[in-house]
């Protein structure tokens, strides 16, 4: 593994143990590790909100966001809609490539939370959705 | 002139760069990582995006993710700040493509300008010294071509940059234990050059325009490093005869000349105890430290290197350029994590060029620069004694700095001398307290 990827690894355990300083010695040499504690941290993480369950989709890139394939057509998602797990939310385009945005499980969509054509910051909140069960699905 | 610049920088620089802007009239769009949305630059720029996630390869230095960003906010030129994609020619070439100016030399200047051993060669080319300096294959060719140079040697790996990746190595039986410690951490292409045990690097500012003139803006005196890391920085520097500083300065013309260098750049030097001096490697973009420049000079780097740009002429001669004082630079740096919980400096003549903001926080993800506080004065005395002001008068709770050792070392009796090498921190006793 590389020397990097050992680190990552090592300190997601850390991390996921309550580990706070970890010193490895062997013969290749010697790595002391020392994770900071996370405060506040501005990493747009899931919002869950209590009384519905329900999170915000974030961007993955920034780009420019459309709310359908083309100008004619239909929006791929409205509020009110139930959608599977693999279907495409919306367009994100950078660099003259559409990316689609796909749903990583099966959702409903509460609110569409971008205008089509805006500029969307990378981590921007697109759609407001709540979980589903998947035996709820059709 | 332009009409809008992306800011693909973050940080001091950024800030440096914005505000610079502003006084041109020129509309700026900075960038962030999904942890800096509310950092300095991004509240000060007109429009300010995230473009990625925390880690620098997502966001700051995601080429496409930043010329995407330009564009799609209609920003007529990308300023690339220093590090970074700064001397990256393909990022150049990527700008050239799109339509989007570049601050900084055409992307074949830089392909030339930005590579070590391109320049090494036109330098040798026009007669400039330099150090002997071998690629190596494995440890065996490692061993062979430092056996040539003779010791001692320093090794860098082409991983290295900023300071890192760089060792000086006193014999083949530590050479050889080195490269085998070295092998499994996969460094990258590794150079062995002749290493310089006692020596000062000394840098010359140049700028130049698309018109064909380049000047030479004084020196710099960088010897000052913690781990090959610059720490603190002066000018001019001192005790260099006027007959080395007239081959530094033809020098630096002479290779400006043959990279037809437009814009502003940094030629460094190792300068040794008995005035031998030799080439290093140029710098195609505008430093950390070229406020100290700006002190003595009166002549605004920033601004030049972005009128340039925007094809403007240098208006002035060589020979008008007036030097004025002695000027100093502390490079506040973080020494932790963490949250800036407050800060403040209460002094009503200090420039310092920062980021800082309380309720910031400081992520292990980025360079740990945080300000750079400038003194000015009409001797190197005087510049030092406000100095000794600014570092009282700063203070910054919620994160360790780098504060007390530059305090302590504006006390060391080596540094008040004047008379220093690039081993000062390290004989001064800097580097186990303080690394």
């Amino acid at each position: 593994m590389e020397l990097t990827e050992k680190i990552r690894a090592l300190s997601q355990t850390m991390r996921a143990n309550g580990i706070k300083v970890l010193e490895i010695k062997n013969s290749d040499g010697e790595i002391k590790i020392e994770l900071f504690p996370l405060k506040e941290t501005e990493i747009p993480e899931r919002e869950i909100l209590p009384a519905e369950q329900s999170v915000k989709i974030p961007a993955p890139i920034m780009g420019v966001g459309y709310l359908a394939s083309s100008e004619d057509a239909e929006p791929f998602v409205t509020p009110g809609d139930r959608i599977k797990k693999g279907d495409v939310l919306c367009i994100i385009e950078a660099m003259k490539v559409m990316n689609e945005v796909i749903a990583d499980c099966d959702y409903e969509i509460l609110e569409v939370c971008f205008e089509n054509g805006q500029i969307i910051e990378y981590g921007q909140d697109l759609f407001k959705v709540k979980r589903i069960e998947a035996a709820d699905v059709h | 002139m332009y009409t809008k610049m992306f800011i693909a920088n973050r940080g001091e620089i950024a800030v440096r760069v914005i505000n610079e802007c502003r006084k041109l009239g020129i509309k700026t769009v900075a960038a962030c990582s999904d942890t800096e949305r509310n950092a300095p630059h991004m509240r000060i720029a007109d429009k300010g995006y995230c473009i990625g996630a925390a880690a620098v390869k997502d966001s700051y230095m995601n080429a496409r993710a930043i010329i995407n960003a330009a564009l799609i906010t209609k920003s007529d030129v990308i300023h690339p700040g220093y590090g970074f994609l700064s001397e990256n020619t393909e990022f150049a070439k990527s700008c050239e493509q799109r339509g989007v100016s570049f601050v900084g030399p055409a992307s074949d200047t830089l392909a030339q300008a930005a590579n070590k051993m391109a320049t090494k060669r036109i330098a040798v080319s026009q007669e400039i010294p330099v150090l002997k300096g071998y690629f190596a294959e494995d440890i065996d060719d490692a061993l062979s071509r430092a056996d040539e140079i003779g010791y001692p040697v320093m090794i860098k790996t082409s991983n290295g940059g900023g300071g890192a990746g760089i060792k000086p190595v006193f014999s083949s039986g530590e050479l050889r234990k080195t490269l085998e410690l070295l092998q499994p951490l996969k460094c990258g292409k590794l150079f062995i050059e002749k290493f310089v045990r006692t020596a000062r690097h000394i840098e010359v500012q140049i700028i130049a325009d698309k018109y064909g003139n380049i000047l030479t803006i004084g020196n710099r005196e960088c010897s000052i490093q913690l781990r090959n890391k610059k720490v603190l920085e002066e000018c001019p520097a001192q005790s260099l005869s006027a007959g080395l500083l007239k081959r530094l300065y033809a020098d630096s013309l002479k290779l400006a000349r043959a990279l037809n260098y437009v814009g502003v750049g940094t030629i460094e030097f190792l300068v040794d105890k008995a005035e031998n001096y030799y080439f290093m490697e140029m710098n195609a973009r505008i430093q950390v430290e070229h406020g100290i420049t700006e002190m003595i000079t009166g002549i605004n780097l920033v601004e030049w290197q972005i009128k340039i740009s925007a094809g403007e002429k240098i208006p002035f001669t060589q020979d008008e350029i007036r030097f004025s004082g002695h000027a100093l630079e502390c490079r506040i740096n973080a020494q932790s994590c963490g949250r800036i919980d407050n800060w403040c400096l209460n002094n009503s003549e200090v420039r310092f060029d920062h980021a800082i903001a309380s309720g910031l926080t400081v992520w292990p993800y980025y360079d740990s620069l945080l300000g750079k506080l400038i003194s000015h004065g009409q001797t190197r005395r005087d510049a030092i004694k406000k100095m000794s002001g600014y570092l009282n008068d700063l203070h910054i709770n919620g994160i360790k700095t780098n504060i007390e050792m530059h305090k302590n070392l504006l006390n060391n009796d080596r540094f008040l001398s004047g008379e220093y090498y690039t081993n000062i921190l390290e004989n001064e006793g800097y580097v186990k307290r303080y690394a």
